[in-house]
């Protein structure tokens, strides 16, 4: 029996040693694979002038930075880049570069870049952007030995797309992107861009609101910083037919992502709550024509609050443009104006005039605060419709000094009045909108805009 | 079934397999795709690959490896690759210093003399002995939890890194002997005692003296009492040679007197005179080697002074005074304390260690001697002095120049 065991694969091993019909997976060996893979990376890297745009992330705690690479076949490579770590300035430096075979094909920066290898360096990093323990007084966090700890090294994967090379970072897995450019394109102008696009979320606006397909409301907050918060807004649930409650607290996700020349990546897909509590993944965003970011795959858009939640912000202050004055309110303006310098001489003139908020009483409220000279005058009111784009004033009270003048003088009591009035608001950007225009919702000729401070 | 049945049947098997292999079926040359040696004349380093090629690698087998590859590293650090600029000037530098110091010894030992046509110039001990690949890192290895950085590795005999690179100044001589080449003749030191053991006595000098956990909390002028070059050089008795080899060769005459002069001292902490003190092996202490009573009439009271330093920001050791005076040389101690005994009386703070620092670091450099003579066949202090006058007269420029000076490659047109 076990003489027949011994005998029997190696027969089998006899019969089939000799297939000469087996079909080939690849033509070439595993080494020569690896080569033609270097040759070509080598070739997709350099061609056509070889600029490509890298979409950098070095961790999870910060956002992402462009950075451009232009290839020689030389071996050396150009890098551009105005990042924070390096004082915000456009510079340029050579380098060294290869396509190794290691884990892979894999892309390296095997010399030093300043502009490039500072997110690997594991130097303690220093400088404005010093890295704090909040818990602890915000003292500086010792990064020596750690750094950015970003990848140098990346594995590079298989892309149809001439005009991608998708990459991962080989210690940390970071995906990376490099997306070519046409050689002629001026690096420093292309970084000037991308911070352009940066630059309109650095305003006095720190939420935005992101609406999915099926018309749900998100607040996106810290959108400037790179690394963006989620909550949802509570909603009614026809289906249901209750009221889903959300919470900004537990129910916020955040994520860092980068900004590119044509919108907003995330380093990788994320997820976001619903009020609910289901979660949906969210991954990039591109500037539609008219002025606002959208995932069209995804049928989602982020835009400004709507100019009533901007006015109801007690954050905002809004300056009414007294050059801007149309139809009732330019004849009201002129008229109040004059009287005002009849009465009280021209260094008491109408000076400023706010939408602003101040405790009347004890609740914070509405006011229309406007200036005589040195005197504040103070004309509360509250609000009612206060809604999307529609907005009821309400006169409510004055102070003293408001009080004295609307009665002396009529011509700017009868100039303030038109304040309190229903009125249609319109914001001057979808993004960023640093002007609201007022127009009254019975004669849409007659309005004004107001500045946010 | 015993060991030789399953020889036997391993036999059957491979005599089949030999008679039933198809006749037709063609191995072929290679499954590697064949690589040229040569560097490519349209690269933008190929001057300095093909130098490094004709000086390191035609010559001593030896990979000169400047473009970091972070397989060659320690994947648990976060390292960067040096800039190509301070990689090629450290590689020409370690050349200068470090293989030309042996080929200049062994020229000296064996003028005129030839084996083979050829001059015995070290060509064959570097070629037997020296590391096969050198891996140059831009920043340093550093570990957070001890608040240490690694300068350099030698590692089975075979390959040695230096660190750092990146921080290199040419101009500061001090920074460069601190970092790169006492680290080079450090990494050697391992290298050769890797393949050849030192004597069994060196071990035994300073054992229950070692500390491989807080060495570095520990003053220089405290462990050259005990019989330590540097306080890396206490943390385990192969450091200790190593550290012995490399101080040896590049530390100054100045540097070196005033490191035994630290070694022939008493050394104390201020908590030595409370018997309360809490004695915490892993807290930095400073260490003392005088002290004064501010007040004579009262013995309880002592005031400590004169500390010692491995670098301070010059990167030389130095004793600091009461204020703060930092003094390189023995002359510039012994004038301090010369002066500061004129004011009042001073005293040298007892030497309690049962140790004699000096005559132990002696020692021990007399056993690295006899193990260079004899295992070796080299003259310790003659590798000193070579090594002494290359690190004084080095001409980075005419070293560039050597780089430069290979011929513009000819690129075929095809």
């Amino acid at each position: 029996m076990k003489k027949s065991l011994f005998i029997l694969p190696l027969m089998a091993f006899a019969i089939t040693s000799c297939n000469n019909t087996e079909d080939l997976i690849f033509e070439n060996s595993a080494a020569e694979r690896l080569e033609l893979g270097q040759k070509e990376a080598k070739k997709k890297l350099t061609a056509d002038g070889g600029l490509w745009a890298m979409e950098y992330f070095a961790n999870a705690d910060e956002p992402g930075y462009v950075m451009l690479f232009r290839f020689d076949e030389n071996g050396s490579v150009m890098i551009s880049a105005n990042h924070k770590w390096i004082n915000n300035e456009f510079k340029q430096e050579l380098s060294l570069w290869d396509v190794i075979s290691d884990n892979g094909t894999v892309l390296t920066f095997n010399s030093y870049n300043t502009l490039f290898h500072i997110f690997s360096d594991p130097a303690d990093i220093t400088g404005p952007y010093q890295p704090t323990n909040p818990d602890q007084d915000d003292k500086p966090i010792d990064e020596t030995g750690f750094g950015h700890e970003g990848d140098y090294e990346f594995q590079i994967m298989s892309s149809d797309d001439p005009n991608v090379v998708r990459l991962l970072g080989k210690k940390r897995g970071y995906t990376i992107y490099l997306r070519k450019l046409d050689s002629q394109t001026d690096e420093k102008k292309y970084l000037e861009g991308i911070d352009a696009t940066q630059n309109v979320f650095k305003t006095k606006f720190k939420k935005f609101i992101l609406r999915d397909k099926e018309g749900k409301e998100y607040v996106m907050e810290n959108f400037e910083s790179g690394i963006t918060s989620f909550y949802p807004r509570s909603y009614f649930d026809e289906v249901q037919n209750k009221y889903i409650k959300a919470d900004s607290i537990s129910q916020t996700t955040s994520a860092n992502g980068i900004f590119t020349y044509d919108g907003f990546r995330y380093a990788k897909p994320f997820l976001v709550k619903h009020a609910d509590d289901s979660e949906w993944l969210i991954s990039e965003f591109h500037w539609a024509e008219d002025g606002t970011l959208i995932n069209e795959e995804d049928g989602l858009k982020l835009t400004a609050p709507s100019p009533a939640e901007n006015f109801d912000f007690p954050s905002y202050t809004w300056t009414i443009d007294q050059t801007s004055f149309t139809g009732k309110f330019a004849a009201a303006y002129t008229s109040a104006y004059d009287a005002v310098v009849t009465n009280l001489g021209a260094k008491n003139k109408i000076g400023t005039l706010d939408f602003s908020w101040a405790s009347d009483g004890s609740e914070l409220s509405h006011l229309l605060l406007s200036r005589l000279g040195t005197k504040r005058c103070q004309d509360f009111f509250t609000v009612s419709k206060l809604k999307g784009e529609n907005l009821a004033a309400i006169y409510s009270s004055s102070n003293s000094t408001a009080e004295r003048y609307n009665n002396e003088i009529p011509e700017l009591w009868a100039f303030k009045q038109l304040f309190f009035n229903e009125f249609n608001m319109k914001n001057n950007d979808p993004m960023t909108p640093s002007t609201i225009h007022f127009s009254l919702a019975n004669d849409p000729e007659s309005g004004f805009d107001a500045i946010l401070q | 079934m015993n060991i030789l049945k399953y020889i036997k049947m391993s036999a059957m098997v491979g005599v089949i397999a030999l008679t039933t292999a198809c006749s037709n079926d063609d191995i072929g040359p290679t499954i590697f795709p064949e690589v040229s040696d040569e560097p490519d004349p349209a690269s933008y380093t190929y001057k300095f690959d093909k130098w490094c090629n004709e000086n390191f690698r035609d010559v001593y087998n030896v990979d000169f490896k400047y473009k970091m590859e972070d397989v060659e590293a320690d994947m648990n650090y976060n390292l960067v690759p040096a800039t190509y600029a301070n990689a090629r000037d450290l590689c020409l530098l370690t050349k200068y210093l470090w293989f030309d110091t042996y080929r200049e010894h062994y020229l000296d030992m064996n003028p005129g003399k030839t084996v083979n046509g050829k001059p015995i110039d070290g060509t064959e001990f570097l070629k037997q002995y020296g590391p096969r690949i050198l891996h140059l890192v831009g920043s340093p290895a550093y570990n957070p939890n001890t608040g240490t950085e690694i300068l350099g590795l030698a590692e089975g005999g075979l390959k040695v890194t230096l660190f750092k690179v990146n921080e290199m100044d040419l101009t500061d001589i001090n920074q460069m002997n601190e970092y790169y080449f006492r680290t080079m003749h450090h990494e050697f030191g391992h290298i050769l005692h890797q393949t050849k053991s030192y004597p069994v006595e060196f071990n035994e000098l300073s054992t229950g003296r070692y500390d491989d956990s807080s060495w570095q909390s520990k003053a220089i002028g405290y462990v050259a009492s005990l019989g330590f070059i540097t306080p890396y050089a206490s943390s385990q008795a192969r450091e200790d040679f190593a550290e012995t080899i490399a101080n040896y060769f590049t530390r100054s005459d100045e540097a070196m007197a005033l490191i035994k002069w630290m070694a022939a001292q008493g050394w104390t902490t201020e908590d030595a005179d409370d018997p309360d003190a809490i004695d915490d092996p892993s807290e930095e202490k400073t260490y003392y080697a005088r002290y004064y009573y501010p007040d004579e009439s009262n013995p309880d009271e002592k005031k400590y002074f004169l500390k010692s330093m491995e670098k301070d920001w010059t990167n030389r050791p130095c004793i600091i005074g009461e204020k703060d005076e930092k003094m390189y040389t023995v002359a510039e101690v012994e004038a301090y304390l010369e002066r500061r005994a004129q004011k009042q009386t001073i005293y040298e703070v007892e030497d309690k260690d049962k140790c004699d620092g000096l005559a132990l670091i002696e020692r021990k450099q007399q056993i690295a001697r006899s193990w260079f003579k004899e295992t070796w066949g080299l003259d310790f202090d003659k590798l000193r002095d070579i090594v002494q006058r290359r690190q004084s007269d080095f001409d980075i420029d005419a070293l560039r120049a050597s780089v430069e000076e290979i011929p513009d490659p000819i690129v075929k047109n095809n």
